[in-house]
């Protein structure tokens, strides 16, 4: 067949909103069009007239799943522009409730969104029947994630605790110790997800990604760094929208980012790694030599092998930071307002979330711009798609919309964030 | 999230979605109760959180609002180990998240069910955002309130399996 349409009208396994239409015609790909059609939320429009001190517990209900990352990104932000450096154990604090995050969210991903693909399963409820025991680590692991971020933050889902400067209350070092031994636990089967994710079998795509991503000079990026992109930008984070922006499409509510005079980048654990391969904490290092996984993975659906050893960092990390823990006497810094422009760029686990204010001199915010990780991956989907089914023409109908929806998955989008659920469409004519 | 207490209430919904928060409310009105042997959640509204509350626990009552035609403020009540539930009447919002339904059937794939899982479900009218439940939702999350105590305490006592 010369001519056909691809159609997915509710594509599972995102969190959002969104449809997916591919046309091709005469064995060529005429369009590609990944549609977010979940409404807009209009947050940048009412944190204007909020006190800056408020921007982390609004921009904290972007997202049921990545609040830690709206919550810093903020923050950071705010404490940039009243000139505040939050450092010592407060810092190691943020880095440890985002190492939380990271687990919970990839540990999600990984075995109940993402390894049904590759394994043949319609969801994980299917997988469920065949693969207990994965699941249930994934659950194990995933309530490891839950519960760091509930004791830090007071809840899992919109933590209350996280402020600018700090925390409202700090954890006594004995409570922490408490996350030890399931943190051993959860470095250890995140170990074996690394094994497990090594093992799948992956469709054929790689394109010559601009890997966009934080780096840090002493860590693993999470919480902190510059921008930097594996094609040469090397920048301050108040530089970001002078080699970035955004553009508005017709068929999404959600802008498509790239990069000023060039084009689509991709953010998330693939440009993280490749940007950071140096900065891998040691077991994650070993676990990747181990599984021979090349310093630059340029395969989008080998995403769940590099998600599963940044699990092994956001595990040692905690170990880590929880090891060197002293209760420190105050639990925030104090953050007088004044007036100016501040950035906050932290690295959720689909990738860089970018928050830039303007505040007045009583702190009040004059104007909020954020950009969510999926909104910057949205042209780099479409971009993949279009040079997966070129070169999947000869798959029948069903595999090439199954893997067309799996392709999107690699990006674990999601699409309630950037809208600013997902549909999708082959048209073949 | 885990307890000792062998009877677990979860209130699921959004306060701020109107009659999708009458679980939140009727959970809330629970707790003032002070039933013993008896914990209270509310804000669950991811299927593996859920899952892992039910671990250990002898009896688990979830609660959340029902959305199908009809009459608002109707109750319901399923046993989730002896019957099936329309998965219509609890729709995920979010894909990512597990609805009630899906929940249940990836829980019983890995044998994680508690003994006892009961599922009161009200319809609502309204689920735009605002605070507040209609005056149809109110009247039945009251009458809901005393039933489910009434369980509780027939459990508590030894007269309800």
């Amino acid at each position: 067949m010369k001519n056909r349409v691809i159609k997915v009208d509710y594509l599972a396994r995102v969190e959002g909103e969104g449809r997916l239409l591919v046309r091709i015609k005469n064995d060529t790909v005429s369009d590609v069009k990944f549609n977010i059609i979940e409404p807009p939320r209009f947050f940048e429009a009412f944190l204007r007239g909020r006190k800056f001190t408020e921007a982390p517990d609004i921009t904290a209900r972007i997202c049921g799943i990545c609040p830690i990352a709206y919550m810093m990104s903020a923050s950071h932000a705010m404490e940039s522009i009243c000139g505040v450096k939050v450092d010592g154990q407060l810092r190691a604090l943020r880095r440890l409730i985002y190492c939380g995050e990271w687990i919970e969210s990839h540990a999600l991903h990984i075995y109940m969104l993402h390894a049904p693909d590759f394994l043949g399963y319609e969801d994980a409820i299917q997988m469920a029947k065949d693969h207990p025991e994965a699941v249930k680590n994934a659950l194990k692991l995933k309530k490891i994630g839950n519960d760091l971020m509930i004791l830090l933050g007071g809840r899992e889902i919109h933590p209350i605790n996280p402020r600018v400067g700090g925390f409202y209350k700090v954890p006594a070092k004995k409570q922490l110790q408490e996350m030890v031994e399931p943190l051993k636990w959860a470095l250890n089967m995140s170990l074996e997800t690394v094994k497990f994710a090594a093992g799948l079998t992956f469709p054929e795509l790689e394109r010559d990604y601009e890997f966009v991503s934080l780096r840090h000079p002493d860590e693993y990026p999470i919480t902190e760094g510059y921008i930097v992109s594996n094609k040469g930008i090397d920048i301050d984070l108040s530089k970001f929208f002078d080699y970035f922006e955004e553009q508005h499409v017709a068929h999404s509510t959600s802008l498509h980012a790239v990069v000023k005079g060039r084009d689509d980048y991709h953010t998330g654990p693939l440009a993280r790694y490749a940007n950071n391969y140096d900065k891998l904490t040691p077991k994650a290092l070993k676990a990747a030599k181990d599984i021979g996984l090349p310093k630059v993975v340029l395969n989008p659906f080998k995403s769940i092998i590099v998600r599963a050893v940044e699990l092994v960092v956001a595990c040692e990390e905690a170990l880590r930071i929880i090891e060197n823990y002293e209760m420190p006497k105050k639990a925030s810094v104090e953050v007088k307002p004044k007036a100016g422009v501040g950035y906050g760029i932290t690295e959720a686990p689909r990738g860089i979330c970018v928050h830039r204010y303007e505040i007045d001199n009583d702190g009040i915010i004059k104007n909020a711009r954020i950009l969510a990780p999926t909104s910057q991956n949205q042209k780099a989907i479409e971009k993949d798609l279009r040079k997966f089914v070129e070169n999947h023409l000869d798959l029948p109908q069903d595999k090439l919309t199954w893997q067309c929806e799996q392709t999107i998955r690699n990006y674990d989008p999601c699409i309630s964030c950037s809208c600013h659920f997902l549909k999708l469409e082959i048209e073949r004519e | 999230m885990t307890t000792k207490n062998p009877i677990l209430v979860i209130g699921v919904g959004n306060d701020f979605h109107s009659d999708d928060g009458v679980g939140l409310y009727v959970a809330r009105e629970i707790r003032k109760k002070g039933l013993k042997n008896t914990t209270i959640i509310e804000g669950i509204n991811d299927g593996t959180s859920m899952i892992e509350a039910w671990k250990g626990i002898s009896r688990a009552i979830v609660i959340d609002c029902v959305h199908s035609k009809g009459k608002s403020g109707i109750i319901y009540r399923f046993d989730a180990l002896k019957e099936n539930i329309p998965e219509s009447y609890f729709p995920s919002l979010s894909t990512h998240a597990f609805n009630i339904t899906d929940t249940i059937a990836l829980a019983r794939s890995i044998d994680y069910l508690p003994n006892s899982l009961i599922i009161y479900g009200i319809r609502g009218q309204k689920f735009g955002t605002g605070q507040g439940l209609t005056a149809m939702v109110q009247k039945g999350a009251d009458e809901m309130i005393i039933r489910i105590v009434e369980e509780i305490e027939l459990v508590l006592a030894g007269d309800l399996k």
